[in-house]
């Protein structure tokens, strides 16, 4: 648990955060939003005392940072900034062993280390160890970035805008990557953005601040369904609620009307029978779907399959729409976090959904 | 005529290549130790950096022989007024300026997040100099380097006239003795030198350079 209380930091008569009270809880993810200027990397860089409080104070577990060695505190906290992050004269491997190295461990455990993790980042140890920086491509550097964030298995990780340099596809793809990774290492993760579809599908919680203020700090449902003030609320991009809506997250309106088939079940039906929409899903490896009413010309139900996209169940509607009208396809196929099918989503369904929520 | 030139000067003309290239690199070594020094130790106090390159530049300025002639009456009291010890002293002297420029200007560009960073995951200042600054400080310290030696295997030439030995001597001993054979060789050797320190350093930057491709500006 980080407790932030009453922190301050003045810059001479310019205070850029003022008395900031939250508490991080622990194993969750807890978004820093607002606007550019609000405090929120100052609040950030103030964990690991990159910059030191003018006032108040801030405890790790109950222990105030002010008293511990900084150098120790940051070698114990996992930092991610934006692509520019990985030092250019390092390999990949020697990029991901600086802490590690900082701490003295053998290069044989390193070198362990380094590979175990170029795999949880899914990248092939044996091929990238070696490469420098500007050998990789953006997400790969974002990639190895939370990989040297991660080296010495801190509880804490913090990052500042870690997509923020990167296209949107790859965006989109980075934020799935650490949804999963989050899953299973469920760290203390503190995460600064000005992007609110960021944040609804990365936080459990969203502490929204404002001229070093906090305007509210609540779960990303809760936050949602009862926006403080104005501020928030227009924050959140819309001021009028059918146009809200598109930031709630995926899995909560998701057509659940299917059915999950594998090939062999498939081709033993010979169609998809009564079933509003199948699923065609073999083992992990989503194939496409089928809906009632397409025309099945071919022998074979199989190769009718629609191409489709996969959304996470944490993206935002915006996102599945974006995402829809970028690939010109008709339907999201909504997945959870272990890759289970929660239903489908298409572009006149959430239109429907906005229309529902203006009545 | 080559031939009897090289066969009446021959050993000699090795010999003071030799002479020349250990002045050379005598003082490019002391002048990219002070340097470099200089240069880490003003980083980040913008007045003494200031001082410090106004002082390397005044040296500068003086006229090379009025420079070496200073310090053969300077360094006469402990007996080195003349030979190699004012030589090298006054090459050294020239050299700071582009060493320490340099290495003050390299270290301002580093990336500031670069550094963040360093910081950020808890090196101590001392590992991020050495570590993260430096390194990537490296290709423009380097050229500084190089822009000293072979700024120094030119101005050895006059070494010779405070019996510093060097190249010098056939250039001198060539106009004096109205032999334009001894002038050529003398020059051309100097000249050849001087493009073979700069192709030496011009590799050994690429590489140290940091990052594969690196100075290709292929970081995105």
């Amino acid at each position: 648990m980080i407790e932030l209380d009453a922190v301050t930091k003045r810059y001479g008569d310019k205070t850029a955060v003022d008395r900031l009270t939250v508490t991080i809880p622990d194993r969750a993810v807890t978004i820093l939003l607002g606007p550019s200027g609000c405090g929120k990397t100052t609040t950030l860089k103030m964990i690991n005392r990159l910059i030191e409080p003018t006032g108040g104070d801030i405890r790790i577990d109950g222990h105030s940072i002010a008293t511990m060695d900084p150098i120790a505190l940051r070698r114990s906290i996992g930092y991610v900034i934006q692509e520019t992050g990985l030092f250019p004269h390092y390999t990949v491997e020697a990029n991901i062993g600086v802490v590690p190295r900082l701490l003295g461990w053998d290069s044989k455990r390193i070198r362990a280390r380094t590979d175990e993790l170029l795999e949880l980042v899914n990248l092939k140890a044996a091929e990238y160890r070696g490469r420098y920086p500007n050998e990789l491509s953006g997400g790969e550097r974002q990639r190895v970035g939370v990989a040297r964030a991660l080296a010495a298995d801190p509880a804490i990780l913090l990052m500042d805008e870690p997509f923020g340099a990167i296209d949107p596809i790859n965006r989109r793809s980075l934020q799935d990557f650490f949804l999963r990774l989050q899953s299973d290492l469920r760290r203390t993760v503190v995460f600064v953005t000005h992007d609110i579809g960021e944040a609804v599908k990365l936080g459990d919680n969203i502490a929204i601040m404002r001229d070093g203020h906090l305007v509210q700090m609540d779960t990303t449902h809760e936050l949602l369904e009862h926006p403080a003030d104005a501020f928030v609320t227009q924050l959140l991009g819309a001021t009028r609620s059918s146009e809200q809506v598109l930031l709630s997250r995926a899995a909560r309106y998701v057509d659940t009307a299917f059915v999950v088939m594998s090939t062999e079940q498939l081709r033993g039906a010979g169609g998809i029978g009564d079933a509003p929409l199948v699923v065609l899903k073999d083992g992990d490896t989503i194939r496409g779907y089928l809906e009632q009413g397409q025309d099945i010309a071919c022998d074979d139900p199989v190769d009718a399959v629609c191409t489709f996209e996969t959304v996470s169940g944490n993206a935002t509607l915006l996102e599945v729409v974006r995402t829809l009208l970028a690939s010109g396809r008709k339907r999201a196929i909504v997945v959870d976090r272990d890759g289970a099918v929660l239903g489908t989503l298409s572009v006149p369904m959430i239109v429907h959904i906005m229309e529902g929520v203006l009545q | 005529m080559t031939g009897t030139f090289i066969a009446g000067y021959g050993a000699e003309l090795v010999r003071r290549t030799l002479q020349h290239v250990a002045m050379v690199t005598v003082a490019t070594v002391l002048a990219t130790i002070i340097g470099v020094v200089l240069g880490i130790s003003v980083s980040g106090h913008e007045r003494a950096a200031r001082w410090v390159i106004g002082a390397a530049s005044v040296l500068f300025t003086i006229p090379s022989l009025a420079l070496f002639a200073l310090l053969v009456v300077a360094l006469a009291p402990i007996g080195q007024g003349t030979g190699n010890v004012p030589a090298v002293t006054a090459l050294t002297l020239y050299s700071i300026l582009p060493v320490v420029r340099n290495t003050w200007v390299a270290l301002r560009q580093v990336d500031p997040s670069m550094v963040q960073v360093a910081e950020g995951m808890g090196m101590t200042p001392r590992q991020t100099l050495l570590r993260v600054k430096l390194p990537l400080s490296l290709p423009i310290i380097m050229a500084g380097i190089r822009h000293a030696a072979v700024m120094d295997v030119g101005m050895a030439t006059i070494a010779t006239l405070i019996g510093g030995g060097g190249l010098g001597y056939f250039v001198f001993e060539g106009i004096a003795r109205a032999d334009r054979s001894m002038v050529l060789a003398g020059t051309l050797v100097i000249s050849l030198l001087g493009l073979a320190v700069n192709a030496g350093l011009l590799g050994a930057e690429n590489r140290l350079a940091p990052g594969r491709h690196h100075r290709r500006g292929a970081r995105s």
